[in-house]
């Protein structure tokens, strides 16, 4: 019943025209009639535990307010892998990095498999993809063995790779360069450089020297780039940062024993929790103004406690926060907060680490 | 980051200490074992297992060889109230759980010398073989020997291995050669000399090789998809080598050394990915040890036994992976203890006796990893234990007292810790013409965080407090003769509680994992065994084994959480095991069941996370010839007989069917 029910909203879902912005070459977007955009369905990807195999894709229509739960195994018959770390809807194709797995699952809109991209290396060796950005008709992924893959959306393959920094983690595109996180993850110091490649040339032209252990790099409307640094996890703390591109400059938005981060439009929605002895001893989610500066505590108005953040969405189109939890042990949860901080939903997510809710688009 | 550390705690395993056993100064009931066919037909000694207060396990090399059992684990998995963890295959990592407790709270003692791993704090009990063993037992709680190493007072549990002693009948010397080969390429050359050096003395020596390239087929579910493959990177190749010197000095003592060699490569075959078969992590281990023993019977009321030891350990773990900016990491770890154990044992009546035992250990880690703080570990174990033992009654106490201290190199070092521990058990003989008794026992004990715990670049944490276990048990066992085709008839039946608390487990914090003190365990359970022999005619015997264990450990850590009250995982409700031995004078046939219900590999008890029950049936023959001088032993098996696809730990599928043959000589 369930998956009569999904298989039907997929195709829905499908046949609406996605208004993802830029996005071109093989599945050009029709929206000439410019109507409402309006959110039509939205997935929540769980990476699972590590070694698990446990890896899930939840489905949650915000108008029904129904979730259906493992769409990849249901439409596939057969699981995401291991660790999928990074998801990203772009055209008419969603794609899945799934590290430990060492895969890159391509997906038409409903969730059925196009593709498994498995990166390999000159000796043939798996490279473990982490973190996806899209730009001019392209997917990017970072691969951990310190290269930046390039995804031709047509024929879904590996066109062209370079070699960044160790252990790449985000990666943005911004006004013709990709900038690319170098965490230096499994090395005894991590990395402190962001690699800005040249979207054309696919070539590094420079490094950018930011907070030790860059983990996330993330754009707003006006171009601006914020990182998000987890330190040493000694006395450098989670570190959100303003990266000025040309002149190399850093401000500091935040910097807490734990931060997570999402940017949309003109805004930086925060998770920043202070620990004592390893245990969260306050916490917080905050609103930053990236024009005003101003940075504003207390975004959840209604009472509702979420403890154990593991990941923080932002729907482009409502403004709605998606808040997910984890304890690591158990499956985790995903609150959903309108605009104004008040809980609309509260979903039981089917597999552990939720990492996201990645957004289809559509018109009324 | 978990990455990371999860594999080093795979990559790192055990250390290997070992050292003596003394098999009791007072044994004050045992029972006769008889053996069916051998040249060397030895009354031996060994405890009643009715008549401990605490439950205790036993199986001795007669039933060891009846039932083709090869490697400790294979025994292990014969006692009720353990779970082997088992990573598959001969290399795969093989872990005991006593009654859920973990299995850092089991002690794996050596010919009565605890083996430890300050740096992992569990022992992988595969790399024992059962070659030269001569008793393998498990007790649960504080066992009544009270004349052992303080450290054996200072576990929940213990796995005992006692390796057997030359006896000379006609011969000085004896020779044993040995070779097993069967599936996944294994073979296993062995070589035992014992020599008679005059009328005290005995020395051994005894070589064995082993390899095997553990190519096992697989298959795993998938969703609806089957995944078959087979298990890569799981080769193995091991070489072990002890010596021995047995001696008696003067009238009343006794004295023996071991030395003891260990060398091995292996593949990490890791758990099945989905999607990615890479696997490139290979483990070296090095190991020797030596350990002596000493005893002295000073009058018939006082004894005095020490022993000491010196152990080394090595292993290099080394993972080829373009995530390494290197292409490769490379991790070496190196172990020492220092470890030496005196104690008295006073007996002022017959029924009453005293014992007193000092140990004292220091423990070194280094490494190469960065930040290493070179912790050395000194600890001090002091056991005051009194009994009363009499033909209805047992009752023991005692008290074991714990000091330690650790210094670092750099860093901050852990609080010293002192702890007192009580036992306290009671066997009695509830009638005086019927042999059935009841048994109640209490121990309070505890584990402390190991090296791993303490240290582990970024995971560890120096505040960690002590792990506490507290252990009720109660129980009725019978022995006896109820017909006369039914030589004997052995039943017990316990009944358990155990409660564990500021658990040591690695807690998430967002982007890193520390070692936090949180959880508190609920462990319930029923415990039971049942042994008969029938006598079919003079020469024909049926031997019968069974036991059963219930089991609900159950997490009550926190009651929001999710898994609140949910069975904690690798814990099956219902396990058991099973055998059945025909012996006669043409070929003896032994068929062994294992099973366990579901399981859970996560702590949410969901059907995502559900293993599958499964049941192992295991056949073994043997039959063995006089050829001249030489005793000719042919011993075949064939193990997983149905073919079951099943996982012990979830993506480490075990072996299918296969078959293994052993031809031994002894000379």
């Amino acid at each position: 019943m369930k998956t009569k029910k999904w298989l039907l909203m997929g195709a829905l879902c499908a046949m609406l025209p996605v208004v993802f912005s830029s996005c071109s070459d093989d599945d050009d977007p029709i929206s000439e009639i410019i109507e409402e955009p309006t959110t039509t369905g939205v997935y929540l990807l769980n990476a699972g535990k590590w070694q698990g195999n446990n890896s899930t894709l939840d489905y949650y229509d915000p108008e029904t307010k129904s979730l259906s739960t493992k769409v990849f195994a249901t439409q596939n018959g057969r699981g995401l892998g291991d660790t999928a770390n990074d998801m990203i809807i772009y055209g008419s194709k969603m794609y899945v990095a799934v590290n430990v797995s060492a895969t890159i699952e391509v997906m038409d809109l409903a969730g059925n498999s196009l593709k498994t991209i498995s990166p390999k290396d000159e000796s043939n060796a798996p490279q473990q993809p982490r973190m996806l950005a899209a730009a001019n008709g392209n997917v990017y992924v970072t691969l951990y063995d310190g290269h930046l893959a390039c995804i031709d959306t047509t024929s879904m393959e590996i066109v062209k790779k370079v070699k960044v920094g160790p252990n790449p983690e985000g990666v943005c595109e911004l006004n013709g360069k990709l900038y690319v996180a170098n965490s230096g993850g499994l090395s005894a110091v991590q990395d402190s450089t962001l690699s800005v490649v040249n979207a054309s040339t696919f070539e590094v032209e420079k490094n950018i020297v930011v907070t030790i252990n860059p983990k996330t790099v993330q754009k707003d409307e006006s171009g601006n780039l914020f990182v998000l640094s987890l330190g040493n996890y000694g006395d450098i703390k989670n570190t959100l940062q303003r990266v000025n591109v040309s002149t190399g400059e850093l401000e500091i938005v935040e910097t807490n024993n734990q931060l997570c981060s999402s940017v949309s439009g003109n805004k930086i929605y925060l998770y920043s929790a202070k620990q004592e002895n390893w245990v969260v001893t306050e916490y917080n989610f905050k609103v930053y103004d990236i024009e005003k500066k101003s940075m504003q505590s207390g975004f959840i108005t209604d009472g509702t406690v979420v403890d154990n953040t593991y990941c923080l969405s932002v729907d482009p189109i409502s403004g709605n926060l998606y808040i997910g939890t984890s304890d690591y042990v158990s499956t985790g949860d995903m609150y959903i907060f309108s605009p104004e901080g008040k809980l609309i939903d509260q979903l039981a997510l089917s597999g552990l680490n939720p990492m996201g809710a990645y957004f289809l688009a559509g018109v009324k | 980051m978990l990455r990371i550390f999860i594999k080093r705690l795979l990559g790192t395993y055990c250390v290997w200490l070992f050292s003596f056993m003394v098999l009791s100064a007072q044994v004050v009931d045992t029972t006769k074992v008889h053996q069916l066919s051998g040249v060397e037909v030895v009354g031996k000694v060994r405890p009643a297992v009715t008549r401990e207060s605490t439950p205790l396990q036993v199986l001795g090399k007669t039933e060891i060889d009846r039932l083709g059992l090869q490697d400790l684990s294979e025994a292990v998995k014969r006692f009720s109230g353990v779970t082997v963890q088992d990573y598959g295959g001969i290399g795969g990592l093989k872990t005991v759980s006593v009654r859920s407790l973990g299995a850092k709270h089991t002690a794996v003692s050596y010919d009565g010398v605890t083996i430890t791993d300050a740096q992992s704090g569990q022992i992988d009990i595969s790399r024992f073989s059962l070659d030269n063993v001569d008793m393998v037992s498990l007790s649960i709680g504080q066992a009544d020997n009270i004349f052992q190493t303080a450290r054996i007072f200072a576990s929940a549990g213990a796995l005992n291995i006692k390796s057997s002693r030359p006896e000379f009948q006609d011969r000085p010397f004896h020779l044993k050669a040995q070779v097993k080969t069967g599936s996944f390429g294994l073979v296993n050359p062995y070589l035992r000399y014992e020599q008679r050096l005059g009328k005290r003395w005995s020395a051994t020596g005894q070589l064995d090789w082993q390899r095997a390239d553990g190519l096992y087929p697989y298959s795993i579910q998938n969703e609806q998809t089957e995944e078959t493959g087979k298990r890569k990177n799981s080769d193995i190749q091991a070489l072990r080598a002890e010596v021995n010197l047995f001696g008696e000095l003067g009238k009343e003592s006794e004295f023996s050394l071991k030395g003891y060699y260990y060398d091995s490569e292996r593949g990490l075959p890791g758990s099945i990915i989905l999607y990615n078969d890479y696997r490139k992590e290979r483990l070296w281990d090095k190991n020797y040890f030596v350990q002596g023993y000493y005893k002295k019977q000073l009058s018939s009321h006082f004894a005095l036994q020490a022993q000491g030891k010196f152990n080394y350990s090595w292993n290099k773990y080394v993972d080829i992976n373009n995530n390494y900016e290197s292409g490769k990491q490379e991790d070496r770890h190196t172990q020492r203890e220092y470890y030496l154990s005196a104690g008295g044992l006073y007996t002022p009546l017959k029924s009453f006796s005293f014992s007193l035992t000092t140990d004292f250990s220091v423990n070194t880690l280094k490494n190469n990893l960065p930040d290493c703080p070179f912790p050395t570990r000194y600890t001090s174990l002091s056991v005051f234990a009194a009994q009363y033992k009499d033909s209805r009654w047992t009752a023991t106490a005692s008290l074991l007292g714990t000091y330690i201290t650790e210094n670092v190199e750099t860093g901050t070092k852990p609080d010293d810790r002192k702890r007192l521990s009580p036992a306290l058990s009671l066997s009695w003989r509830v009638l005086e013409e019927q042999n059935i008794r009841l048994r109640a026992s209490f121990k309070d004990i505890f584990r402390v965080p190991t090296f791993n715990d303490l240290y582990y670049l970024r995971v560890g944490n120096t505040s960690l407090k002590p792990e506490r276990a507290t252990q009720y048990n109660l129980g009725l066992t019978w022995s006896g003769q109820p017909s006369s085709w039914l030589s004997y008839l052995n039943v017990t039946a316990d009944g358990y509680y155990n409660r564990v608390r500021d658990k040591i487990v690695a807690l998430p914090t967002l982007y890193i994992w520390k070692m936090m003190n949180f959880g508190e365990v609920s462990i319930g359970g029923i415990d039971a065994n049942v042994s008969a022999e029938i006598t079919c005619s003079s020469a024909i015997r049926l031997l019968l084994q069974g036991n059963y264990t219930w089991q609900r450990a159950i997490d009550i850590t926190d009651e929001t959480a999710k898994n609140y009250k949910d069975q904690i995982p690798y814990t099956p409700r219902h396990a058991g095991s099973a055998s059945v031995s025909l012996l006669n004078k043409w070929v003896n046939l032994s068929y062994l069941l294992t099973c366990a219900g579901d399981r859970y590999a996560l702590p949410q008890n969901i059907a995502d996370n559900r293993i599958d029950r499964y049941v192992e049936q295991t056949i073994s023959v043997n039959r063995e010839f006089q050829l001249g001088n030489c005793q000719l032993r042919l011993q075949g098996e064939i193990l997983n007989i149905g073919n079951i696809n099943y996982e012990i730990i979830k993506y480490y599928p075990m072996p299918g069917r296969s078959f293994r043959i052993l031809v031994a000589c002894n000379f």
